[in-house]
């Protein structure tokens, strides 16, 4: 075959590590522009909380509440209209009867629909990001070990994986809201199921991989050299197997926050006055008579957040795979 | 002993397309075939034989083309190309088309056996299947006929019990077996040529010894002419008529193979039989050949072989070796002249009359500056 | 500058290893299920004893499922062997666990064959060689790095490469960063698994001289495998044959080559071209495949194909140790001579491995009869009681019944013989002091015997 091998001195642009990877990603449009909506919406969440005057379109009319100490106290009650007069169930600024003052609407209590959905951005994609943080750890762990030491080892984990693989998500979520809090539904408790729901499949995408990293002759010369196994499963197993939990991580993301809004919807995750999408598409499906807009807002805000993901994850599956060269 | 020349291929040229540059894999290649002969590709991984060969089968893909030379089997053009009035090279009207070639030259007439059996054979069917597919393909036979064609080079090829066996998968047979299995597959649709690519290479030296048995007795019988691509020098000199040595896209030597090893003129092959242990004899000490191969992308210049070359000069940098004739050349001009023993030729402007032998010597053997063709002014 | 572990001083030319009576088998289906069922082993290597003398190169030749590969890996334990000891510097390894063993590998290291593999692609060249030494808590951050350097020097590369990835460099260049990998931890024993088989002729010789120099430079003892007899040609001190996990000959080099003893060794040279358009000598052939490891034959593994197969009744064999289905025929004497013999069991091959057609032939035995006597016993043919046997063979091949009449020759001419009732292992008093073993009861009269 006439292909360059090596040649020392090339020159040439690495072909490991994230540098190239995101040389790679860079090449491709179409993963360009989920990373865009990706850092869009991370910025809008993080962001939409340091600076409560950010504008009176984003956060007019907002009412205060909070969730643990990381979601902040807002007020601004010049804007605050006197109690009795809330503008309720506002249309949004292009339909009959609405204001650039509150151009998504308002929702049941007079809020800015708008900022409501900003907001919800933040929720959504912390509580996607460590559900599936929490899969991908946990499953990782216990794929790569299985995978690695085989035997009765494997057989044990597998099962014990095959077990949770087994409860939806929902049944863990309420499992933890009944028997950790007595039954008070809380975000964290969302997080927490879909987190763990999640940790099989990681394990088996790692634990297929490291099945053939394992026998890798750099891996058998790590041994015969008398490096130790946890030395082994960091330093060789794990970074060659990751690429694939890597791409299913960001379409898990997705996948995540969909959940979440769809445990919300049946109000087990975000609880009110929290703005979360799921939880704002079940209170809008019950008044589709007095405000039809009110259900189209989160759902667009779901819908983009995960294609964003989808895109990237897409784009980032091809940039890893050393086959395709952008 | 003059047989009918039925493959010529002239100044062949294969280059490939990619993002790091033109790799000239095949640069200018000039050999032929003659009936009942086993010609040898000799060279090293990235010399271009597996290139040179599927070319002439008009297998190479992007981003890989053809894009210089003549190629003629017997009396059909494979390739061919005539210069328009702007300097570009066009496909000639005889060349043949791909369906063309597919109908009347893939398989019936030259076919092709690669190294690793396992590739070659689809493992979701049986061998059997896949041997009478060949013969349906590229003969008048169909059904119970090709089935027992294929039963019959089955066992031709020293398959034992081939009508049992004719229905299992290739898992089911030994590196070996499968081997002969794509022999099988050759044979059976009685083509006048065979290119094999390195079909021994994965296989036991006592399995190689019998498979190299087989193809002589095969040859024998049917009169098969062979192309035979090897890095194997063992094997060049065990089963080959003449052999072809290829550096870095080139043909550096060719020529009956006893002149090869016992009167060999290029310092390329010179030093990689001088390089090779042997196992009749102990070796106290290999002379390696310094340096690696460069890159095809930029080849050196004039004489590829100058980074690494021993007896280079500054004429190597500078002069384009052709070939010239080394066998008993009566007249020492380096010319081929009628009624000469002009088989034996080789690229070396050692050989030639072009001023090698008043150029001053190269310094550094090993990994020269490579001087890259079409560098300086 | 000798490993961490206590410095037995082992003398050049002194026995570092010692491998005794070691076997390892594998089971062939994995499995708990399997295991109960009791599915057969694959029985890798079978038996093996020999000794590793400090400084030299011991080759491990054979072909492929010979066993050389697992041989090696066991001896450094990567598999825990099945049976046996192998005492390295006096310790007897096999009583150590996993974790005793750990700081053993300092000594004992290992050079792959595929040099695409064999490099984690995701560290650094400079890493890869530096592993080792920290796994064995070697020198410090610094040290590691400049013995790194200096190692990637030894080895032909330059120091500046430490930065490299394994993707940037070339086949040969990679298996010298393999042997740097090796050498940092400055081991007594490298185990090299076929080093060279994966790169270019040119490019072999390259490594193959830098693994030499290396060897007089840092005095380590090689333990090499290679299924290329004229790489061992060239490196080897003494050279071990396997076939089918045991070790058919293990001789000097020289000895070996010159004067090759065991059937298989011979055959085995002489199957291997050479690179010489005028070398005379027939290429000799060797016919049949390797049996399957999971099933092996009795006594001499290669007795199957075997071209000095001895004659049943040239030695005395007792009744328990032949198979049972041969037990009747046994103790029998046939008197063939060599031609004769020769074309018998060239017989009951062909009819083994069918290796021929009886399409053309009549039904009848008698005109099977004639055929065999034809294509197998012209100049030749037995008369008495293996005339008896072959007719009755004729027989049931005319009936299409060719298992039958597999086994019935079998079990006449093959089975009974030594080499098939009892596995040979003989050491040989050569003139010039060593030693030789061959594994083949043709030598059974020559010398020291030490069957079992």
């Amino acid at each position: 075959m006439a292909t360059t091998e090596g040649q020392l001195g090339d020159g040439e642009e690495p072909q490991v590590g994230w540098r190239h990877t995101l040389a790679q990603v860079r090449n491709d449009p179409t993963a360009r522009f989920g990373l865009y909506i990706i850092a869009i919406a991370t910025s809008v969440a993080i962001f939409s909380a340091v600076d409560a005057n950010l504008s009176r379109l984003t956060l007019g009319a907002y009412h205060d509440y909070t969730i643990g100490e990381w979601l902040p106290v807002l007020e601004n009650p010049e804007t605050l209209p006197p109690p009795g007069e809330m503008q309720t169930y506002q249309p949004p600024v292009f339909a009959e009867g609405g204001s650039w003052d509150n151009p998504l609407g308002t929702d049941q209590s007079g809020r800015d629909y708008l900022s409501r959905i900003i907001y919800g951005a933040r929720i959504s994609m912390a509580v996607g990001f460590f559900a599936t943080f929490l899969g991908l750890t946990g499953g990782v762990a216990i794929g790569a070990v299985a995978g690695y030491y085989g035997g009765w080892i494997d057989d044990v984990l597998m099962r014990f994986v095959e077990i949770i693989y087994s409860i939806p998500a929902l049944v863990l979520v309420i499992v933890f809201t009944v028997f950790v809090s007595g039954g008070n539904p809380d975000v964290i408790y969302a997080i927490l199921g879909v987190g763990i729901a999640t940790v099989p499949v990681f394990s088996r995408i790692i634990r297929s991989r490291v099945l053939s990293v394992r026998e890798m002759d750099y891996v058998e010369a790590a041994r015969a050299a008398g490096v130790t196994d946890r030395n082994i499963i960091r330093r060789h197993i794990i970074p060659n197997s990751f690429a694939p939990v890597l791409v299913y991580a960001t379409l898990q993301i997705g996948f995540a926050i969909l959940i979440v809004a769809g445990l919300s919807f049946l109000g087990y995750g975000a609880q009110p006055p929290t703005p979360d999408w799921g939880q704002m598409l079940n209170h809008a499906h019950g008044q589709m008579h007095v405000n039809p807009w009110m259900s189209i807002w989160p759902g667009v805000a779901i819908l983009l957040t995960i294609m964003g993901f989808n895109l990237f994850g897409d784009g980032l599956q091809d940039a890893l795979d050393p086959r395709i060269d952008n | 002993m003059s047989n009918e020349t039925i493959l010529e291929v002239d100044g062949l040229k294969t280059h490939f397309y990619t993002e790091q540059g033109v790799v000239r894999a095949v640069d200018g290649v000039s050999f032929d075939v003659r009936e009942r002969e086993i010609v040898g590709i000799v060279g090293e991984s990235g010399a271009g034989k597996s290139v040179a060969t599927t070319s002439i089968l008009r297998l190479i893909e992007e981003p890989g083309q053809i894009v210089d030379g003549e190629i003629t089997y017997r009396d059909l053009t494979i390739v061919g190309f005539e210069e328009q009035d702007d300097g570009t090279l066009t496909p000639r009207e005889a060349m043949l088309s791909n369906r063309e070639m597919r109908d009347q030259v893939r398989g019936n007439e030259i076919a092709i056996i690669f190294q690793d059996p396992m590739e070659s054979l689809n493992p979701v069917y049986s061998v059997g299947h896949q041997v009478t597919e060949f013969i349906e393909l590229n003969r008048e036979l169909s059904g119970g006929d090709a089935r027992q064609e294929a039963i019959d080079m089955l066992r031709e090829v020293g398959i034992p019990e081939p009508e049992n066996r004719f229905d299992d998968y290739p898992h089911e047979f030994s590196g070996g077996m499968r081997q002969r299995v794509l022999i099988a597959m050759a044979l059976g649709c009685r083509p006048t040529l065979i290119i094999a690519d390195e079909p021994t290479t994965a296989l036991d030296v006592t399995v190689e010894g019998q498979i190299l048995d087989l193809v002589k007795d095969l040859q024998t019988k049917y009169g098969t002419s062979f192309i035979w691509v090897t890095h194997d020098m063992g094997i060049v000199a065990e089963i080959c008529d003449r052999v072809n040595v290829m550096y870095l896209g080139e043909i550096v030597e060719q020529g009956p193979v006893d002149d090869i090893f016992h009167d060999t003129k290029h310092p390329y092959t010179q030093k990689l039989l001088e390089s090779i242990p042997r196992p009749d004899r102990t070796v106290t000490e290999l002379d390696p050949i310094a340096g690696t191969m460069p890159s095809a992308i930029n080849p050196p210049r004039a004489c590829r072989f100058h980074t690494r070359c021993p007896d280079a000069r500054v004429a190597c940098t500078e002069v384009e070796p052709r070939f010239v004739a080394v066998g008993n050349d009566a007249d020492g001009d380096g010319d081929e002249h009628e009624g000469e023993h002009n088989d034996h030729r080789t690229a070396c402007i050692k050989y030639d009359d072009v001023g090698y032998w008043d150029s001053v010597p190269l310094e550094k053997v090993g990994d020269r500056d490579i001087q890259y063709v079409g560098d300086r002014s | 500058m000798s490993g961490g572990t206590a410095d037995e001083g082992v003398a050049t030319g002194e026995t570092l290893m010692e491998v005794d009576g070691m076997s390892k088998y594998f089971q062939s289906e994995g499995g708990f299920l399997a295991s109960l069922r009791g599915a057969a082993d694959v029985k890798a290597v079978d038996d093996v004893t020999f000794d590793i003398k400090k400084g030299e190169t011991l080759a491990l030749v054979g072909e492929s499922g010979c066993g050389k590969s697992t041989l090696a890996r066991t001896i450094l334990q990567l598999h825990r062997p099945t049976e046996g000891s192998i005492r390295f510097k006096g310790t007897d390894l096999t009583d150590l666990s996993s974790r005793e063993i750990r700081p053993l590998r300092q000594d004992m290291q290992m050079v792959f064959q595929d040099p695409h593999s064999s490099l984690n692609p995701r560290l650094k060249v400079g890493q890869i060689i530096e592993e080792p030494m920290k796994a064995h808590d070697m020198y410090d951050a610094a040290g590691r790095r400049e013995r790194a350097e200096k190692l990637l020097e030894s080895v032909g590369l330059e120091a500046a490469h430490y930065h490299r990835y394994p993707h940037e460099f070339s086949g040969g260049q990679r298996q010298r960063v393999n042997l740097a990998r090796a050498f940092s931890t400055d081991p007594e024993i490298i185990m090299c698994d076929e080093p060279t088989s994966a790169l270019d002729v040119s490019v072999q010789a390259q490594v193959l001289n830098v693994m030499k120099r290396l060897q007089d430079e840092f005095g380590v003892t090689y333990l090499f495998i290679s299924h290329d007899m004229s790489v061992v040609r060239y490196v080897a001190d003494r050279v071990a044959v396997m076939y089918l996990g045991h070790v058919a000959e293990l001789a000097e080099k020289e000895a070996l080559f010159e004067n090759p003893k065991h059937p298989y060794t011979r055959a085995l040279l002489d199957s291997i071209p050479v690179p010489d358009p005028r070398s005379t000598g027939e290429r000799g052939t060797l016919a049949g495949d390797v049996p399957s490891p999971t099933n092996p034959p009795s006594g001499c593994r290669f007795r199957t194909r075997c071209p000095k197969l001895i004659q049943p009744g040239t030695y005395d064999v007792t009744r328990e140790e032949l198979a049972d289905d041969a037990a009747g025929a046994a103790l029998q004497s046939y008197d063939l001579d060599e031609p004769t013999w020769r074309n018998v069991i060239g017989f009951v091959r062909a009819v083994d491995r069918r290796s021929f057609t009886l399409e053309n032939v009549e039904d009848s035995p008698d005109a099977v009869r004639a055929f065999l006597d034809e294509r197998f016993f012209a100049g030749s043919t037995p008369s008495g009681e293996p005339a008896d046997v072959i007719d009755d063979a004729a027989r049931l091949l005319a009936e299409e019944r060719w298992d039958e009449a597999a086994d019935h020759l079998r079990t006449t001419f093959e089975e009974p013989s030594i080499c098939a009732a009892r596995r040979p292992a003989y050491v040989l008093e050569e003139d010039v002091e060593e030693e030789r073993f061959v594994a083949c009861h043709l030598y059974r009269d020559s010398e020291t015997d030490s069957s079992h």
